[in-house]
């Protein structure tokens, strides 16, 4: 192989397939980009075995081939290297030897044949959406996901396809999130995406192109105008989220996002340093044209705020963990959010009050 | 470091008085709580302050009380609702203090030293709990406060009941020194009668007496005696969630071979084990299974759970599984199970998904009361059944 390219070129691939490259020690090779030379162009690969990443980007291949080289050396490397035309050429055993101007570099890689193949989706069937929005879908959705490895299914985030549109739903037990976009299509599926490939398709999409999401057997693709994006699928049966989302409410609370989310912040800035209590407890109640929030840490101190709100229904009073809280209303956008609540065992509901689009539901806390 | 505030919290007459509140006739009566039939077996829990006054007192057999005081209105134990009111109480005190260490239903020793920035002096924050009491649950405590548990603990008790003492470097002397010795801590009537035969009444008495002396009659215990008679008692306040552990074990009378009766036992100490969990608000992370041969050979292994838990059939399934991986056939002589890496919490998050879960703890949220009610496990798991006795 031998191609030649410019810095920023190489640079973008390198770094576009990183984010794949393995960081446990199981298979050295897996520490590598593989890099193919053809059709004028050069294929940066990378894979953990659960996520793979493939950029393509322009080159001038002056005689096709291919090479393993470890993700550490190359990709500090190209970062450094200046910006002139650089040459990369394989030799005889399984190194390579970089060219920038009068110097060299020679770096020892491995065979690309012994490189996993990365699966090859061949259902043509995917979904189309503005990148910009998936990536805002995904930052609402992915807050609520289970950051405890013990139940797999909740590691990721359900995406469910059906005629009216997409639908994504991640939950770690405690709370729920949910955001639709209606679209037509004909197709109908169901699958759990793991939490950690959303977070880094989010990072890789250029907001300005559309990125298409297709699924076949285990796994998922996805492809933006360079790169592609190719994941494992999570086993199992996501439970029924339609059954935990309440049909009613006996309290409506309407109020600003932005004056509820500073009064959490600063009510749990107290609770965060009591060492006892580690879940960040606030208590919520109303009280005629306000919301009351009031959290106390003995060997701190307490917080008492109270927050202009619209409310109808009964009178509530509620514990919530507030992190919880302070997590959805960082990723609404609207001035305004509905609070609405039903008793104080039964789950709260979080929502815009422009947009039916997006749901946050939060289990309250108990005292026993 | 400044001196430490310990509040001592006790609660006057605590099951009478709760009957007496809510039930007014009951006001101003003799009332005693143990049990309705006073001509039956049983001993007298708590005597209201009227009926003291016939010599009635608590752990005395319930015929003899009837027999002093035969006009006595006699009340079962109603258990969980002193068990309510216990923590309405108790949250109060939460509130000044995350150190509380409850030592029964009725009683607490509250280390306020860091909360006096927050909420003002120590006396201000014992009257105020005093006060508090009063108001919100309508009962009357005797608080104590004093710099540690021992002296607190006395105070509360010098104006009983609805007292309310201080007891500091400044009146120490005048307020300890005339008691009598049984009222230090660890004197029981054997050491109290040796105590008078060397001639030492008064607790002022104990503090003039040399320190060596004292060790050389009592041990341990006479150097302790001697360092309480001085005001000087270093325990902390232990809030009970700071357990490492809660275990259960048992020593069979006869080696057992039988697996099922062995699986039986373990089910009966895992819901010992869960019911002491529930009671003290802590949830553990970790299993412990300990099996003893007949040849005192001892074997454990443990295993850690996905999440925390307090119930039987998490703690069980578990436990199980590492029965089986560690028994092998012999004779057991003893087994036991430990629930560790505990967290403690009054507030529980609630979960989607989790029915089965939430059933579970309905029904030992059911079966706990039954038992702190009559006093032991009226319901319990099928498979607890099976040990044959």
């Amino acid at each position: 192989m031998k191609i030649q390219s410019d810095k920023s070129n190489l640079a973008y691939g390198v770094q576009m397939v990183q984010r794949a490259v393995s960081t446990k020690n199981t298979m050295p090779i897996l520490e590598g980009i593989l890099l193919e030379a053809q059709n004028n162009q050069i294929t940066f690969k990378a894979t953990n075995l659960e996520l793979g990443i493939i950029c393509s980007v322009s080159a001038q291949v002056l005689e096709p081939g291919s090479i393993v080289l470890p993700a550490k050396y190359f990709g500090e490397l190209v970062k450094r290297l200046p910006d002139i035309s650089i040459i990369i050429e394989t030799n005889a055993n399984h190194s390579a030897t970089i060219t920038y101007g009068e110097s060299t570099i020679t770096i020892s890689g491995y065979d690309s044949e012994e490189f996993p193949v990365l699966p090859e989706i061949t259902n043509k069937q995917a979904i189309n959406l503005p990148a910009d929005l998936f990536k805002n879908m995904v930052k609402q959705v992915s807050i609520a996901i289970s950051k405890d490895e013990a139940r797999p299914i909740f590691n990721g985030i359900l995406t469910e396809i059906s005629n009216n549109g997409l639908k994504l739903v991640a939950t770690d037990t405690h709370r729920l999130a949910y955001r639709s976009n209606t679209f037509e299509t004909k197709l109908q599926l169901k699958e759990i995406i793991p939490g950690k490939t959303l977070v880094e398709v989010s990072k890789l999409l250029d907001p300005n192109n559309p990125v298409s999401i297709c699924f076949d057997q285990n796994q998922v693709l996805f492809q933006t105008t360079n790169v592609s994006i190719i994941s494992r699928i999570i086993e199992g049966q996501f439970p029924d989220y339609t059954q935990v989302i309440p049909s009613s409410y006996s309290t409506n609370i309407r109020l600003e996002t932005r004056a509820f989310l500073n009064a959490l912040e600063r009510a749990s800035l107290l609770v965060r340093d009591s060492a006892q209590d580690k879940a960040n407890v606030i208590k919520i109640s109303t009280s005629e044209n306000y919301l009351i929030i009031n959290s106390n840490a003995p060997d701190v101190g307490k917080i008492h705020e109270k927050i202009p709100a619209h409310i109808e229904g009964e009178e509530i009073k509620i514990s919530f963990n507030s992190r919880y809280l302070i997590d959805a209303l960082k990723v609404i956008e609207d001035e305004e959010v509905y609070l609405q609540l039903t008793g104080s065992l039964s789950p709260g509901v979080i929502k815009p009050v422009s947009q039916d689009n997006y749901l946050y539901l939060i289990l309250p806390i108990r005292t026993v | 470091m400044s001196e430490r505030k310990i509040i001592h919290v006790d609660m006057d007459a605590f099951y009478a008085a709760v009957e007496q509140r809510d039930n007014p006739e009951l006001k101003g009566k003799p009332v005693v709580v143990g049990g309705s039939d006073p001509t039956r077996r049983g001993v007298v829990s708590t005597a209201s302050y009227e009926a003291r006054k016939f010599g009635v007192h608590s752990a005395m057999p319930l015929r003899e009380a009837y027999r002093r005081c035969p006009e006595g209105i006699y009340l079962p134990v109603n258990m969980s609702k002193y068990r309510r009111v216990s923590q309405q109480i108790f949250d109060i005190f939460l509130e000044y203090t995350p150190l509380v260490e409850n030592i029964s239903l009725d009683e607490a020793f509250l280390d306020v030293t860091g909360s006096q920035r927050l909420f003002g002096s120590a006396e201000k924050i014992g009257r105020e709990i005093k006060e508090r009491i009063r108001k919100e649950v309508n009962l009357t405590a005797s608080i104590g406060i004093s710099y540690n548990k021992f002296l607190a603990k006395l105070a509360s008790d010098l104006e009983k009941p609805d007292g309310f003492v201080v007891i500091d470097r400044s009146n120490f002397k005048r307020l300890v020194h005339p008691l009598p010795v049984k009222r230090l801590w660890g004197v029981g009537s054997r050491m109290e009668e040796k105590l008078h035969a060397l001639g030492l009444r008064t607790i002022g008495d104990v503090a003039q007496a040399s320190p060596l002396y004292l060790k050389k009659q009592f041990g341990v215990a006479g150097e302790q005696i001697y360092m309480l008679s001085q005001g000087i008692d270093d325990r902390p306040v232990v809030p009970e969630r700071e357990a490492k552990s809660v275990g259960r074990e048992i020593t069979f009378p006869d080696d057992v071979v039988d697996e099922e009766v062995l699986l039986a036992t373990l089910m009966q100490l895992v819901e010992d084990v869960g019911f002491r969990l529930r009671r003290n608000k802590c949830w553990g992370r970790c299993v412990t299974v300990k099996v003893r041969y007949a040849g005192f050979e001892t074997h454990t292994r443990q295993a850690q759970l996905f999440r925390q838990t307090n119930l039987e059939t998490e703690i069980y399934t578990e436990a199980k599984k590492l029965f089986t991986h560690l028994y092998d056939g012999r004779p057991v002589r003893l087994l036991g199970v430990t629930v560790s890496q505990l967290t403690f919490s009054e507030e529980q998050q609630l979960e989607f998904f989790e029915q089965e879960r939430q059933k579970e703890q309905a029904l030992a949220e059911v079966t706990d009361l039954l038992r702190q009610k009559y006093g032991r496990p009226l319901v319990m798991r099928a498979r607890g059944l099976e040990r044959k006795e």
